[in-house]
């Protein structure tokens, strides 16, 4: 008995330290772990060069250095940033992770979540990304990015935690790795190397193309969830750009966060308009999605683009209504919305 | 007989007790390198005041003691431009630095304080770092610390090693050579000079001068590897004078080429990035042979981007007329290269 029970608690006391990283340097096994992640995804991750193009982007000086791109598909479709061809360059050369020069095209530019899709002939199948499920992604979990501004066969990489998931709309991961524009483009990998995301510059606030350019290397990074990257390639590669969906409605309040979702107005000829939806109706579902405030309609209509058709439940003099909408690419006022309200102004007089 | 194993039962579970906070995991252990490295590289640390203190020209930077008697390695810079240098010590104590010397090719200079036993690194026993290795940086960023406060202290990664490459004029700084990308921002005033260190604190670099990338316009959080400075400091350390300092880098040996020389004549300059497009070659010249065509676009010279007219020919300008030049083409969707070469005097 005493024996076994001897035995027993040799055994309890050599337990802690019998798995192998039981009495290794934590940190270091992290960072062999980084430089694991890395060698995974190195293959896919390709430098981007660019000839010709503007200096200045509203009032942001354009280098002429390299960026990155992902390749996404093996015969030759890679995805970028797009703010690395805001400066609308004339010809564009893409070089392989073994090297070689291949001159590339642009695709399609996706300017809902400001992604690029490159077309390249290569000589042989291309190595594709492992990608993360995307319900394994948590906040607090590493997150590695990884660009190709610097060196040519060395990718440059930061490290950092998802701080955030779910941002700017629903479509991004935030990270507090160094993002800039030596990594725009590039993916942002968990520490098995599986793609997370693709870093581009993002703003909550604004959605000029620049946006989010402003903190670069600040620990405000943004990657598009690599589902959102799979869906647009799909989209991209039939060559159209793709625009942010406009509905046309417009509610009250300056806080989309505490507005009720009450339509305050729809611009003339907008496709709420078109739809039928009234001032006073109050949106209830988009696509199935349950709306209780005016920012659950942004953040609904993120996930959409310009021609795309989406559902609306609203309520109207208690009564639930469902129309479709059409959406739109540019709603602009139009003169017959203004010459009604100049109608209305003689008659006050 | 029964009472030994007990006691041997008694004393494994002392022993278990005793064993197993230390045994858990590597965390403890971890934690208590990086303590002990920062304990240990603050008291090598200097904070140093100088020259400036006007239109954002900060009167203060970082350095490190590098000899018992108080050699202070630190970078050539403004702030050195004068004769009222004071370090302060880790530990408050004040002392009048005088410059020793400086290498401003390397942008490297060295002061000298009296003092003796000194805390010091020693620049012959420092390390190499690979890319995505954990470091620490010491710096005294926005001048932070004074009197006998400890710098401050960053964490991160190495990015990246790369060249800094003066001569193509990609970063307008005077030192070419390898730098260490760091992930972590570093590159903010009163940090040159400072520290970049591994996790059990051996020297791996000297934070530089604020930089800003000139490829994407971004600051540039760098440091130059120690064992490329080595050789200054021991020179100015024999006290001799780098005025000779390899110049053949940055100095062209003969004529220069020109695009006329090789036969092509480029689209008109016009916009601020005309694309390199050839507009004419020259009959019976060495383009011509090699079957170079007009509307063909110039992507690359010797495997280096030519992103417009303009660097073109500041990169043709740099290479000597006797050098044969590998031109990169995009003709029709096709990267096409030739290797050209100025005929010579004989050959005409």
């Amino acid at each position: 008995m005493i024996k076994k029970l001897l035995l027993a608690i040799l055994w309890i006391s050599i337990l802690p330290s019998s798995p192998s990283y039981g009495n290794a340097d934590l940190e270091q096994l992290e960072q062999a772990a980084f430089q694991n992640a890395v060698k995974c995804v190195a293959p896919s991750v390709v430098r981007i060069e660019t000839i010709g193009g503007l200096e200045q982007v509203q009032n942001l000086r354009f280098g002429t250095g390299a960026t990155t791109g992902l390749i996404v598909t093996s015969d030759g479709l890679i995805v970028s940033s797009a703010f690395n061809f805001l400066n609308k360059p004339s010809s564009i050369l893409v070089q392989l992770p073994d090297g070689k020069h291949k001159p590339a095209t642009i695709v399609a530019t996706d300017n809902n979540r400001m992604l690029t899709l490159l077309r390249i002939d290569p000589d042989g199948p291309l190595q594709v990304p492992k990608y993360s499920s995307e319900s394994e992604i948590k906040v607090g979990q590493w997150a590695i990015g990884l660009g190709r501004a610097f060196d040519k066969t060395t990718p440059n990489i930061s490290v950092g935690i998802v701080s955030a998931l779910n941002r700017i709309w629903g479509k991004a991961i935030q990270t507090d790795a160094a993002v800039s524009p030596n990594n725009y483009g590039g993916p942002l990998v968990d520490i098995k190397g599986r793609v997370i995301g693709l870093l581009v510059p993002l703003s909550p606030q604004t959605n000029s193309k620049i946006a989010g350019y402003q903190w670069y290397d600040s620990g405000i990074g943004f990657a598009v969830y690599a589902k959102f990257v799979k869906e647009s390639v799909e989209r991209l590669r039939g060559g159209q750009d793709l625009f942010p969906g406009q509905t046309g409605i417009i509610f009250a309040g300056a806080n989309p966060a505490t507005a009720e979702p009450i339509i305050a107005s729809c611009i003339s000829d907008s496709p709420a308009q078109k739809a039928g939806l009234k001032k006073g109706d109050r949106i209830v579902e988009i696509d199935g999605c349950k709306i209780s405030r005016a920012s659950d309609v942004k953040e609904s209509l993120s996930q959409s683009y310009a021609n795309d058709t989406i559902e609306i439940v609203f309520s109207r003099q208690n009564k639930l209504v469902e129309c479709k909408v059409r959406l739109g690419h540019k709603i602009v006022p139009t003169t017959k919305a203004k010459l009604k309200k100049s109608s209305t102004g003689p008659k006050a007089d | 007989m029964l009472q030994r194993p007990k006691q041997l039962a008694a004393f494994t579970l002392v022993l278990l007790a005793i064993l197993a906070p230390l045994a858990t995991t590597g965390v403890a252990k971890s934690v208590a390198t990086i303590y002990r490295t920062i304990a240990q590289t603050q008291p090598k640390m200097v904070k140093i005041y100088g020259a400036g203190g006007f239109r954002g020209m900060e009167a203060y930077q970082s350095g490190m003691l590098i000899s018992p008697d108080g050699h202070i390695l630190t970078v050539w810079s403004h702030v050195l431009d004068t004769d009222y240098i004071t370090a302060t010590l880790n530990d408050g104590r004040n002392f009048d630095a005088k410059l020793v010397g400086a290498d401003p090719y390397l942008d490297v200079a060295l002061l000298k304080i009296d003092a003796e036993n000194l805390p010091c690194f020693d620049i012959k026993m420092t390390v190499d770092a690979e890319i995505g290795e954990r470091i620490i940086t010491f710096s005294n960023l926005f001048g932070v610390a004074t009197g006998n406060e400890p710098l401050s202290v960053q964490h991160g990664i190495v990015s990246v090693k790369t060249t800094l490459d003066a001569r193509r004029g990609k970063f307008k700084t005077p030192y070419c050579g390898p730098i260490y990308v760091l992930d972590t921002v570093t590159n903010n005033p009163g940090a040159p000079g400072g520290a970049l260190t591994n996790r059990s604190g051996q020297l791996i670099g000297m934070l530089g001068k604020e930089l800003r990338n000139s490829q994407n316009h971004t600051w540039l959080n760098y440091a130059m590897p120690i064992a490329d400075i080595r050789k200054s400091v021991e020179k100015i350390c024999s006290g001799q004078l780098l005025t000779e300092h390899d110049k053949t880098l940055i100095k062209s040996k003969g004529q220069n080429l020109t695009m006329s020389d090789l036969g092509i004549t480029m689209v008109p300059d016009v916009l601020q990035r005309t694309p390199p497009y050839v507009d004419h070659v020259q009959s019976s010249s060495a383009a011509e042979k090699l079957d170079i065509r007009p509307d063909d676009l110039i992507v690359m010279i010797d495997d280096q981007l030519i992103p417009s007219c303009k660097s073109l020919n500041t990169r043709i300008g740099s290479i000597d007329r006797e050098e044969t030049v590998r031109i990169t083409i995009l003709r029709d969707g096709k990267l096409l290269d030739f290797n050209l070469r100025t005929p010579s005097e004989a050959d005409r």
